[in-house]
């Protein structure tokens, strides 16, 4: 697919604790082209950031261990590039898009989603960066 | 709906309506499925717990709910709604409160349509509660609740009923208004009429009021009428309030005043719409239609003395309470009725007397007239026999004759001076003020004297020089004769040796004459009264007891007569001088007074006018020396003492000095050692008091015994007397029965007059005896010494015995005062007492900047735990408000003036043996309370406890926390697998669309859906379960069951984790015992799959099954991360999860152990968790008894 070549450069690193969930995005994401990371929780995902790069971030906010919240809150305080690295906030808390608007997330996909939908958002979030 | 889950239904409405009371009761009876509520089983949550916090509160409280507001109340709320219980149990609001929806309905939209409840303090609501309008005041919010779709599904409302404190304090008001304007009445009316004002205070309780005094009818005097004597709020003229009322039929068609009197009774009269038309309606918008006409009878008077016509409040019943406060206001405005009277009285007597004096004035003045025509007529043919030289009387009737003219002349010269005084007290003295030389005059005047001074071994000393050029002084010369005779005859009466001088000098604009003698003078005390008419210098010595006593007297109206002043200085023993100071010139002096006259003419020396007025003060005067007639002094010095520490020196003198000492010789056998005089009046003129009902007691300790008899003596003829040797003997004594009075020495052995009188302020029974110390230690020190001694009075010997018993009774009075105010305050205090003690509230009165209780209701001791405040100060009393910010509060009010009013005050107060602190809420006030003054004095304290309401309130909140807590967990956990779910099959699609789904990826799609399938499977258990536990729908289905085995297949069909070694430890077989093994399996199940999830890789969990006695006992020990102390029960709370870090990604929705300890105790078990630490593993442990089987539980064979 010629999109799959243009848009295999980006990297999408999935923070979400659900294995289930972070497995269907990964699979869909990697089929699209995309390289992919996973992390079951906040403190992964930052441990991921200090070796690789992402171009975004999938984030879920309610997470054992070290959550959503608190990971971007860190996330933001890493020297440029990381700080400044798109996240898409997916949550399914019924406040997810109030959450996301306190978390200066770029956009929001509340669960369950429409995989359509999720690769459109990473896409989009991705040329931009 | 079929028959069992019909049965399950109403066993549901049967929990949630449980307990209660009546309502509870009334509410399971009733069919609410007929109501817009719907049956109970179908309540909204939010509904049903609403309802249980209501069942269980004692506060009044109600919820109203769904659209029609249908009306849900409890108990307590009873005496709210009145007599429109029962019905108004789901009745919707609006028909039950359809008087006062316009007011209460904004309030109900308001909550309903916000987040906001509202708020409102004591909201005066006109109810209709018991048939009548009732005025209301209460304390209420109203609580939006959310209905379980998260919208608002009715109103919660806890109330505080303040009527009775909000009329309490109204009324206690008005009858503090009622005593500060009535205080300076002064006549009867003027009472009534102040009354009536300080009744414009209280427009609640009184709309109108009017007051009738019951007096004489002017026209037939026997009849009696009312009189209108004061009105509030109604006009005088208006036709209820007529100026008079006759007390007969066409009288009591407008007030039944003459019933009220016949009966002495309160009339009510219900008919008052009948009656008048446009009464005032004072505070009201309608006017009273009863009123209450009551007697008012001053205290001791067995007939009323008027009648208050009291309109009604027309929102409040006419009861107890309200008679009550009538009673207090009547006797409120008879007590002020009373005081008036009696200050009437008093004026009435004093104008009396008053009168009485100006009749006995004109008395002597005609009495003294009428005796000097016979006096004439007796003198003149007695002169004229003595004149007569022609025929000569012989020797003998001369002399005869000599003894009548003299006496004739006293007589009249005597009569003349009544006269003269009469005249001038009539104001009808015709004076003549001629220009006169004065010290000619005088010298002269004085030389008559001469003779009789000299032949006394007195000598005369005259000192009269010319005045000054051009200075003429002006007098009537009758009257200027008078003076100085009069004072010349006096200044000779009291001198036994050395001078008498008379002088004339000027001084400024004004001639002073002066008369002077070394005789025995006057005692200072004496001094204020000389010029008092018919005073005399009781037992002083002179020459003769004669007296007219009014000698002085009438000297002093001639100088007065004359524009002058007259001024005595005197010193026992050494003398007395007069001084006469008249202004020089005419100008002073009434013009139609004054001649013209030249003054040499009238002064010639043996002018013949002169002598005639000088000759019988002189002749007088001779009478009186030793050999013309005996001196009479047998009684001089009686009145006076000189005792004390020179007692028994003084007493060896003898009488002959006549003042120190001359009691103690003449008091064994005197005649009149009291001071009185032998008739027996007393020296202060005062008599003694007839009227009080029991003899005044004094208690005298003494320790000189001619003393003690003496002063006994002395207060016996009034006072009924003990006397002691001591101070100890008088402790004793006034322990034994209380005296009145004590008077005591200072210095006494065994027991001082200060020790005495510390001993006895000591002691509350005589705490209250006034104490009147005796003393030889003169000065004012040792008076000062004496008072912070704590005696109310001292005395320095030598005192007289008029001096003594003017103290001694001006303590008695004392005493008696303050008795009677201590008992008036009491009184005073008993009533504002019995207001508190019916408030609902706690109350307490504060005193000083220190805030010490002076009052506590039973309801403020109760609060505070039983404590007894009264006397301490709050912060000895209350010490574990310290750092609470309450002092703070208390001190501020009092500083400011500022009141404070809190609500839902949290205090923590110490309750119990151990003291214990617990926080109760208030709603509080601190009001400052002033003098008349306007000082603050004190603070009023009215806290109401609303603990409950605070509690209800905080519940409901935590409540709604923990529903918003389970939604949101909820949603997140079950969203989560719908999403895996939905990812999975999109991911299936786009797979096989873009050719990828081989058999691998189908594989592992299918078992991913069949994954998520389960665990969503698992939660809408778990969370049906909760569900069915909460509303208390999960039934047990038991059956005879092995546990041994069921742990047995429960382990095999449990997915066995390779990480974990499992352990088991169980019987072969146990007997059968009933429970339900779905769910026995079910803790089993979520027990071990806890231990496998909360253990490390290759740990060991341990499962053991034994039996004893009673009960089956099942653990299921994990190594894994353990738990901290506090946390083993927290794990069975619903969303409940062990709070260590490690726990936090394991997932779990926090209803498992939760639902597993439901079962566990509807089998009539236990389920707990037990672990020696965090990372010291956790044993989960299941206990079920060995026979189980509760009543009316279904048993499946």
């Amino acid at each position: 697919m010629p999109e799959s070549q243009t848009v295999g450069a980006y990297r999408v690193l999935i923070v979400e604790d659900d294995a289930q969930i972070a497995a269907v995005l990964g699979e869909t994401l990697r089929d699209e082209g995309y390289e992919v990371r996973r992390a079951s929780n906040g403190q992964e995902g930052l441990a991921i950031l200090g070796q690789w790069t992402p171009d975004t971030i999938i984030l879920d906010l309610m997470m054992p261990v070290m959550d959503g919240k608190t990971f971007r809150a860190e996330q933001r305080r890493l020297p440029e590039p990381l700080a400044g690295l798109p996240v898409i906030v997916l949550s399914g808390a019924r406040d997810a898009h109030a959450q996301a608007e306190t978390l200066a997330a770029h956009a929001v996909i509340a669960k369950p989603f429409d995989l359509d939908t999720v690769l459109a958002t990473v896409r989009e979030t991705c040329q931009r960066a | 709906m079929n028959l069992d889950t019909g049965r399950a239904a109403s066993v549901a409405a049967q929990r949630v309506l449980a307990g209660g009371g009546e309502l509870g009761a009334r509410m399971r009876a009733l069919d609410w499925a007929s109501t817009p509520l719907g049956p109970v089983e179908e309540w909204p949550q939010a509904l049903k717990t609403a309802v249980r916090i209501l069942l269980t509160s004692r506060q009044p409280m109600f919820v109203w709910w769904g659209d029609e507001l249908i009306n849900l109340y409890n108990d307590a709320y009873k005496a709210i709604v009145g007599g429109k219980h029962p019905e108004a149990l789901g009745q919707p609001a609006s028909v039950v409160w359809r008087e006062i929806w316009d007011q209460v309905g904004p309030r109900a939209q308001a909550a309903l349509g916000g987040t906001e409840g509202t708020y409102d303090e004591s909201l005066l609501l006109i109810m209709e509660r018991y048939g009548y309008q009732e005025e209301t005041y209460y304390t209420f919010s109203y609580s939006p609740v959310p209905d379980d779709e998260g919208g608002v599904g009715g109103i919660f409302c806890a109330n505080t009923d303040d009527t009775q404190r909000i009329i309490g304090q109204r009324q206690l008001s008005l009858l503090r208004e009622l005593a500060a304007a009535t205080a300076d009445a002064r006549t009867v009316h003027d009472a009534c009429r102040r009354s009536a004002q300080g009744l414009e205070s209280n427009a609640h309780d009184l709309p109108f009021a009017l007051l009738y005094l019951i007096e004489p009818d002017p026209d037939s005097p026997e009849q009696e009428r009312a009189v209108l004597a004061g009105a509030t709020r109604i006009a005088a003229g208006h036709p209820a309030a007529p100026a008079t009322c006759p007390l007969d039929d066409q009288g009591a068609a407008c007030w039944p005043i003459a019933e009220v009197l016949r009966t002495g009774a309160p009339v009510h009269l219900t008919d008052l719409a009948k009656r008048f038309a446009e009464l005032p309606c004072g505070a009201w918008d309608r006017p009273p239609h009863q009123v209450v006409a009551l007697p008012i009878t001053a205290s001791g008077r067995p007939e009323p003395a008027g009648v208050l016509i009291a309109g009604l409040n027309p929102y409040r019943k006419y009861d107890d309470l309200y008679q009550g406060f009538l009673d207090l206001v009547v006797g409120q405005i008879a007590a002020a009725m009373g005081a008036a009277q009696a200050y009437e009285d008093e004026r009435r007597r004093a104008e009396a007397l008053a009168e009485l004096d100006r009749a006995k004035t004109v008395f002597f003045s005609n009495v003294s007239h009428e005796f000097r025509t016979p006096l004439t007529l007796l003198l003149g043919p007695i002169e004229d026999g003595l004149a007569d030289a022609e025929y000569p009387l012989p020797p003998v009737q001369r002399e005869r004759q000599e003894v009548a003219r003299r006496n004739a002349r006293r007589l009249l010269r005597l009569v003349n001076t009544l006269l003269d005084f009469s005249r001038i007290e009539a104001g009808r003295v015709q004076a003549s003020y001629q220009p006169t030389d004065l010290p000619a005059f005088t010298a002269e005047l004085a030389s008559t004297f001469r003779s009789a001074i000299e032949r006394a071994d007195l000598s005369l000393v005259v000192e009269c020089p010319p005045l000054p050029d051009g200075q003429v002084a002006y007098v009537d010369r009758e009257m200027w004769e008078k003076i100085v005779l009069n004072l010349l005859s006096n200044a000779f009466k009291f001198t036994f040796a050395g001078e008498i001088g008379v002088a004339v000098r000027t001084n400024g604009s004004s001639a002073e004459l002066i008369v002077w003698d070394t005789g025995t003078g006057i005692r200072a005390e004496e001094l204020p009264r000389l010029f008092d008419r018919f005073h005399r210098v009781e037992g002083a010595r002179g020459r003769t007891h004669e007296g007219s006593g009014i000698g002085l007297a009438l000297v002093r109206e001639l100088v007065q007569l004359h524009g002058g002043t007259m001024g005595v200085e005197s010193e026992v023993d050494r003398g007395t001088r007069f001084t006469v100071t008249i202004p020089l010139g005419a100008g002073h002096l009434p013009a139609e007074h004054v001649a013209t006259a030249r003054p040499d003419a009238a002064v010639a020396p043996g002018v013949p006018g002169i002598l005639t007025g000088a000759a019988p003060f002189v002749e007088e005067a001779l009478q009186w020396l030793p050999d013309a007639g005996e001196a009479s002094m047998s009684d001089a010095g009686a009145d006076l003492i000189a005792l004390g520490d020179g007692w028994d020196e003084a007493a060896g003198v003898g009488a002959g000095l006549g003042v120190l000492g001359s009691a103690s010789t003449t008091l064994p056998d005197g005649a009149s050692p009291d001071g009185t005089s032998p008739d027996g009046t007393s020296p202060d003129g005062a008599s003694p008091d007839a009227a009080s009902t029991r003899r005044v007691r004094i208690l005298l300790a003494d320790d000189n015994s001619d003393m003690r008899t003496y002063v006994a003596r002395l207060l016996q003829q009034r006072y009924e007397v003990e006397a002691v040797a001591d101070g100890l003997a008088a402790l004793e004594a006034a322990r034994a029965r209380r005296p009145d009075l004590i008077l005591s020495d200072v210095m006494m052995p065994r027991m001082d007059g200060f020790e005495l009188i510390a001993a006895l302020r000591a002691d509350p029974a005589s705490r209250e005896i006034p104490i009147l110390l005796l003393s030889a230690r003169a000065g004012e020190e040792a008076r000062i010494e004496g008072l912070q001694g704590g005696a109310d009075d001292y005395l320095i010997k030598p005192f007289s015995a008029r001096e003594l018993l003017v103290r001694v009774d001006t303590q008695v009075q004392l005493a008696r005062l303050r008795s009677e105010a201590i008992r008036r305050e009491r009184a005073a205090r008993t009533q504002l007492e019995w207001l508190f003690e019916q408030a609902p509230a706690a109350i307490a009165l504060l005193e000083g900047p220190e805030h010490r209780y002076t009052l506590a209701n039973s309801r403020y001791i109760e609060v505070i735990g039983g404590r007894q405040p009264v006397g301490r100060t709050v912060r000895e009393m209350l010490p574990e408000l310290e750092g609470q910010g309450i002092h703070e509060l208390l001190d501020r009010a009092y500083e400011t003036g500022v009141p404070y009013i809190g609500t839902e005050v949290p205090v923590d107060l110490a309750y119990g043996e151990d003291r214990a602190l617990r926080t109760v809420y208030f709603n509080l006030v601190f009001a400052p309370m002033r003098t008349p003054t306007g000082a603050i004095e004190g603070l009023f304290i009215h806290a109401y406890e609303v603990t409950d309401q605070v509690r209800a309130r905080q519940a409901a909140e935590e409540a709604a926390r923990v529903r918003d807590e389970f939604l949101s967990i909820a949603s997140h956990e079950l969203r989560n697998p719908v999403a895996g779910l939905k990812g999975t099959a999109q991911l299936a699609r786009r797979s096989q669309q873009t050719g990828r789904l081989d058999a691998e990826r189908l594989d592992r799609y299918l078992t991913s859906i069949e994954r998520g399938t389960s665990r969503l499977a698992t939660l809408t258990e778990d969370l049906l379960d909760v569900t069915r536990l909460q509303r208390g729908e999960l039934p047990l289905r038991r059956r005879p069951t092995d546990l041994a085995r069921l742990v047995r297949e429960t382990v095999e069909r449990q997915p066995h984790s390779p990480e974990h070694t499992l352990a088991l430890s169980l019987p072969e077989a146990l007997p059968p015992v009933l429970l339900d093994p779905d769910r026995v399996e079910q803790i089993v199940t979520n027990v071990l799959d806890n231990a496998a999830k909360y253990s490390p890789a290759g740990g060991e969990i341990r499962v053991s099954l034994t039996a004893d006695a009673g009960a089956l006992l099942l653990c299921v020990a994990d190594q894994g991360i353990g738990l901290p102390a506090d946390a083993a029960e927290r794990i069975f709370e619903p969303f409940g999860r062990a709070p260590n870090a490690q726990a936090a990604h394991i997932p779990g929705l926090g209803l498992g152990l939760y639902i597993c300890r439901q079962i566990a105790r509807q089998h009539g078990g236990q389920l707990w968790a037990e672990s020696p630490g965090e990372g010291q593993g956790t044993t989960l442990c299941l206990q079920l008894p060995l026979t189980t089987r509760a009543e009316g539980e279904t048993v499946h064979a």
